[in-house]
């Protein structure tokens, strides 16, 4: 289980947070329909580093972006949203 | 009587296969057979062959039993991994009638027509021979049978955290956390023994002057004297991410009955983990290498020096080094008549050999070929000594084909391995985490090197460092078994090579090799190093299978702790439960939730009973319950842009005091969920949503205000456990509730606040079952009276409380949808015909979803219609909807109810182009459940179309 | 069990602030001090915990005026929450080894002293823990699942 160190709380166990998607996938408001449905659907899925949003839900509900290994997990950074 | 540095004087009575023998206090059921001389005690798996103890602990690959009666039994307990308690029952396993004449030993002659990849190889051909085979096939997997009564036993689960986590309270790992702890840190050690000492409990040492096992004991008492915390008995189970290790603690043995826990799963957090998990020593491969009486060298000298047992009178040591010499001195101690010493080396040197040389014959460039046996244990062995064969009449044999260190959770943290190529073993590579590794596991066996400080004084001297002999090339005809537990041979080996499972993840999945309670500790090397001599490869070229949590079998029990029955999961109950129970309410889990489903009368169904209760609605006035519907209120200057960005309909126009209906959607246009919105003040908004979608909803509105929109100034303040919700409906339900208010009641989709029985309420005029309806919010702990007065004003009305089936028969009569069942995430508002509720200007979530292509073909659409039974028989939920029975589905039924108003059966579904097929007539279709109704399309809307009875 | 007893939270406030505004000065400005991460304070009004970024919980009937008070309103907004926790208060001195039966988090760190706060999980629940002194701890419970903790708790 990971250890994610959260801005608020501190290092707490990965079972208070839920991973929500990655960067590339947020769909803003104003995002054309193309725009919109091509980050919905035709994303990478990268071998490496990748930047992703999760949410301290069981603790603080701060939201976060973590940069994050997809082979070793390994937590790069984390920052609040 | 015995003595060793493991067991105490104390007698303890057990009993095997029904016989009862006498142990002593410390002995494992292992060595407290042997010493009654009980040698035979397991057939094996497969092949049904007679097998005895060949190890010392948890790597025991053959001598499982059952232990402990009825429901306390526990199968496929390892002999050498339960410590004698008074009255503790062992059973054998896997041979009937009886261990001596085992019917299935058959098997071991039909070997010739099972072998290797036989499953496998069922498959080919006609299923029929499938058939066939499954039935002999099933009746031979599996060994213990588990018992079939609930669990008695208690579990329980704990965290800790700490800075070092020490795992093998072994010399390395006592040395490592009395430092660790002594230096100030949080430290945890862990031991799956009974006792602290690892090897010291086996090995003829002085440290500090102290018999070997005694340091050990004071070296704990001293990190528990510095604060740490030591856990004997307690085994890590899995290295997990970030220093996540679990670990399962018995608290008692196997099948002892107790009044605690008799387990605990311990979670831990570490800064950093030290694996002092020592190694593991490897059996030498020759023909009946798995006879009784054959055995590791190191379980023979821990059966010695721990248990003061011998396993024989006669004995043969076999080993590719020096340390299993040790052995032969133990054993010689006991009286034991050493036969000889088998090395497979030509010209072993050093101080262990020469004293050896004085008392022992030692025979060298020498190694087994074949064991046989009498009646059924180890009678003799033929070894083949340089040029010549020759035969010994023993009755033990002790051999050692080097070690494995145990770098499982090493393995299991993303270690890596260096291949070493002396020793023949694979040692710990670098760390992934925080991690290291040290003593037997890193391959350092010499006491004086892993405890520096400490004055060692070893009768004996430190020995070469445990290394392989010669890989076994069938010089004798029979069965050569490398993994013990599995049944498989080196001829299996050699099968898979040949038959092309060359990959050793392949030949583990075709020999079995590996698989069981085992997980090939003892084995998987030497296997390995068949498969490298016969692929002619280096051993490290073969592969490596995966190492993988569980270390050891854990008992179910163990991961679910506490959370069993009624607290299987975290269960949520009403403020009123209480007031519901004593109106008869019979419960239904909703989600998490438990509601009241209907208030039955004495002797009335559930189902009259909630069409009872929804008639009352429609003739009078009812209460329910609607405490568990999720509700938000979003405060602040800029509510408004986070209430208009989640909800898809107009919002903006919504008057203060007012409230409408709302739907949310994915933003793949797909509904998420639906409710009311009520503008509280200018920027104060009430959103309430459904009970089921209560937490993706919180999640989703944070979402929205602080990914999408940047933090706009607007609060979301989850209330839904602050406020409780009672629905009153019915055509009497604004006088009821203007009498209990003493105030006119608000119109449709208007609110106002209010006192009832003397508590202040917040009233919503909105209206589910289609009849003019109200919700009264009230805070959860002031909730009694106000339902209490609400029940008692309806009942006096002619009316009374309904439950969820009844607010289920009367939603499905108006059309309207639930969460999960019509919109179950693949119907847009389009599907459930709610398109025109939406906001042209965009701008919500979900509003480029809806320009996919595919949304705009109705064709492809299942949407929302209303289906009437044409017979008298009730529609199936789940139903398939087809033309004809068998035909392809084109729909299906959602929700199925009985009409309140009027008779017959009446249901929601999703049809195939359902809005332009009123009129049509389909069978509700359901195999599983042997129902076919025929029914009718139409309107979702079953009653008061122009909604004439929920206006004012 | 007369150590593990729970009762309605009673007059409890969220404060929730806007993202852009300064705690430090909304403190001031209504004299009500708003404590960093991980703490609480108590003083004769009752106690403020922080539970989040922007949030922070007021425990007591003295803070209800303040939802009204203009100094706060034009920086953040007050809700009443009470009904929805029930507030659970452990006076057993073994307090932390009963949380490290509940939850993964890390009661025994000495660090985790009286006028601490955290939120995690126990008992599978999101709940809020205030540490109050040495032998006593409050736990906040969402109410419906108040019954479901206390059988874990009060069965140890």
């Amino acid at each position: 289980m990971l250890l994610i160190p959260c801005p608020h709380c501190g290092p707490r166990n990965q079972e208070e947070f839920a991973y929500e998607r990655t960067l590339d996938s947020v769909v803003r408001l104003d995002d054309a329909p193309d725009v919109a449905l091509s980050a919905l659907y035709t994303r990478a899925n990268l071998r490496g580093d990748d930047h992703e949003i999760w949410t301290h839900a069981q603790g603080c509900g701060q939201w976060l972006r973590l940069t994050r290994h997809r082979m070793t997990h390994a937590i790069h950074s984390v920052e609040p949203l | 009587m015995r003595s060793g540095s493991g067991i105490t004087a104390e007698s303890v009575a057990f009993s095997f296969d029904g016989t009862t023998y006498h142990g002593q206090r410390g002995d494992t059921l292992a060595a407290a057979l042997i010493a009654n001389g009980v040698q035979l005690v397991a057939r094996s798996f497969k092949l049904h062959r007679p097998r005895g103890i060949m190890a010392a602990g948890v790597e025991e690959a053959s001598a499982l039993v059952t232990v402990g009666s009825g429901a306390h039994g526990e199968p496929n307990v390892r002999a050498s991994d339960v410590y004698l308690y008074p009255g503790l029952v062992a059973r054998s396993q896997n041979a009937w009638p009886s261990l001596r004449r085992d019917i299935g030993a058959v098997n071991s002659l039909a070997a010739a027509l099972i072998p290797a990849g036989f499953y496998y190889k069922t498959f080919f051909g006609p299923p029929s021979r499938w058939m066939l085979y499954e039935r002999f096939i099933r009746r031979a997997a599996g060994l213990g049978q588990p018992p079939r009564l609930p669990d008695p036993d208690h579990y329980g689960h704990r965290s800790a955290f700490c800075d070092v986590l020490v795992v093998g309270a072994g010399p390395a790992g006592l040395n490592a956390a009395l430092a660790a702890t002594l230096a100030g840190k949080r430290v945890i050690l862990i031991e799956q023994d009974v006792l602290p000492g690892g090897t010291l409990l086996r090995e003829d040492v002085t440290i500090n002057g102290a018999p070997g096992a005694h340091w050990a004991q004071y070296v704990v008492a001293r990190i528990l004297e510095a604060g740490g915390r030591v856990l004997t008995r307690t085994t890590a189970t899995g290295y997990w991410d970030d220093n996540f290790v679990t670990a399962v603690e018995r608290r008692v043995e196997p099948g002892q009955p107790g009044t605690g826990e008799a387990q605990v799963s311990w979670r831990l957090r570490c800064g950093e983990v030290v694996l002092a998990t020592g190694a593991i020593e490897r059996p030498l491969v020759f023909v009946n290498n798995d006879l009784p009486g054959v055995m590791l060298a190191g379980a023979v000298r821990e059966l010695a020096l721990r248990h003061g047992v011998v396993p024989g009178r006669r004995a043969v040591i076999a080993t590719s080094h020096d340390e299993a010499y040790r052995t032969a001195f133990a054993l010689a101690a006991l009286g034991v008549d050493i036969v000889a010493i088998l090395d497979s080396r030509a010209d072993p040197a050093g101080p262990v050999i020469a004293v050896a040389r004085a008392r022992f014959t030692v025979l060298t460039d020498a190694r087994p070929l074949r064991a046989w046996r009498r009646g059924m244990a180890m009678a003799g062995l033929e070894a083949q000594v340089g040029g010549t064969r020759q035969s010994f009449a023993i009755d033990c044999l002790a051999m050692s084909g080097g070690s494995s260190p145990v770098l499982h959770l090493h393995r299991q943290a993303g270690g890596a391995l260096e291949f070493d190529a002396a020793r023949g073993a694979f040692l710990p590579g670098a760390g992934r985490q925080r991690h290291s590794t040290l003593g037997a596991a890193a391959g350092v066996h010499d006491l004086a090197a892993l405890l520096p400080d400490a004055t060692v004084v070893d009768p004996l001297g430190a020995g070469t460092p445990p290394a392989p002999g010669p890989v076994w090339r069938d010089e004798a005809p029979g069965k050569a078994f490398v993994d013990f537990q599995n049944d498989v041979t080196t001829a299996d080996l050699a099968l898979a090579q040949r038959e092309g499972y060359v990959s050793v993840e392949h030949t583990k999945r075709y020999t079995t090799l590996g698989m069981g309670t085992d997980q090939g500790k003892t084995g998987a090397m030497v296997a390995l190093a068949q498969i490298a001599d016969l692929r002619a490869l280096p051993l490290p070229d073969t592969g490596l299978t995966t190492f993988r949590a569980p270390y050891t079998p854990v008992t179910l029990g163990a991961f679910a702790g506490p959370m069993r029955g009624d607290h299987a999961a975290p269960l949520r109950r009403l403020a009123l439960a209480n007031a519901h129970d004593a109106l008869g309410a019979l419960w239904v889990p909703a989600g998490a939730w438990m509601r009241p489903r209907a208030y039955p009368h004495q002797g009335e169904s559930l189902g009259v009973a909630s069409l009872r209760e929804a008639r009352m609605v429609r003739a009078n006035v009812g209460v329910v319950d609607v405490s568990s519907l999720a509700k938000f209120e979003i405060a602040g200057p800029d509510a408004l842009t986070l209430v208009a960005a989640v909800c898809a309909t107009p919002v903006a126009k919504l008057a203060v005091g007012r409230g409408r209906y709302t739907v949310m959607l994915r933003e793949d246009g797909m509904v998420m969920d639906d409710g009311t919105l009520w503008r509280l003040e200018e920027t104060r908004w009430l959103l309430t949503s459904s009970t089921g979608g209560a937490a993706r909803m919180a999640r989703h509105l944070t979402y929205v205000a602080d990914v999408l929109l940047g933090h706009p100034r607007a609060a979301v303040v989850d209330l839904g456990e602050h406020w409780a919700g009672l629905a009153l409906a019915g055509p009497a339900a604004a006088h009821v509730l203007a009498g209990l208010t003493g105030a006119p009641v608000p119109a449709h989709m208007g609110l106002d606040a209010a006192h009832l029985a003397g508590v202040p309420v917040r009233i919503l005029a909105a209206s589910y079952s289609g009849e003019r309806a109200f919700e009264v919010h009230v805070r959860r702990d002031q909730a009694a009276p106000v339902f209490a007065a609400l029940v008692e004003a309806a009942r006096a009305a002619g009316g009374g409380v309904y439950g969820l089936d009844a607010m289920d028969h009367l939603r499905v009569e108006k059309g309207h949808v639930v969460i999960g069942a019509e919109a179950d995430g693949r119907t847009t508002p389009a599907d459930l015909g709610m398109a025109g509720m939406l906001r042209k200007t965009g701008g919500y979530v979900g509003w480029q979803g809806l320009t996919r292509p595919a949304l705009a073909d109705a064709a492809t659409r299942r949407q929302l219609v209303g289906l009437t039974a044409l017979d008298a028989g009730a529609i199936a939920e789940g139903a398939m909807l087809v033309a004809r029975e068998g035909a392809e589905p084109v729909g299906h039924v959602t929700t199925a109810a009985p009409r309140v108003a009027g008779e017959g059966a009446i249901a929601l579904g999703l049809l195939l182009n359902g809005a332009a097929r009123h009129g049509d007539r389909l069978l509700a279709w359901s195999p599983t459940r042997h129902s076919t109704v025929p029914v009718e399309v139409g309107p979702p809307l079953f009653f008061d179309p122009e909604g004439a009875r929920y206006r004012d | 069990m007369t150590d593990v007893i729970a009762s309605p939270a009673g007059a409890l406030f969220a404060l929730d602030l806007w993202h852009s505004a300064d705690p430090a000065a909304v403190a001031a400005a209504i004299s009500l001090a708003l404590p960093a991460p991980g703490q609480a304070v108590e003083d004769e009004r009752g106690t403020v915990l922080r539970l989040s970024r922007q949030r922070w919980w007021l425990l007591g009937d003295g803070f209800a005026d303040l939802a009204h008070d203009s100094a706060l309103t034009d920086h953040g907004v007050i809700s009443a929450v009470g009904g929805g926790w029930t507030r659970v208060q452990m006076t057993r001195p073994d307090w932390r080894a009963l949380l490290m039966t509940s939850g993964l988090i890390d009661a025994e760190h000495p660090d985790f002293g009286p006028g601490s706060t955290a939120i995690s999980l126990l008992c599978h629940v999101r709940c809020v823990i205030h540490v109050r002194a040495a032998q006593a701890c409050d736990i906040f419970v969402p109410a419906s699942y108040t019954d479901h903790c206390l059988a874990q708790w009060r069965g140890q």
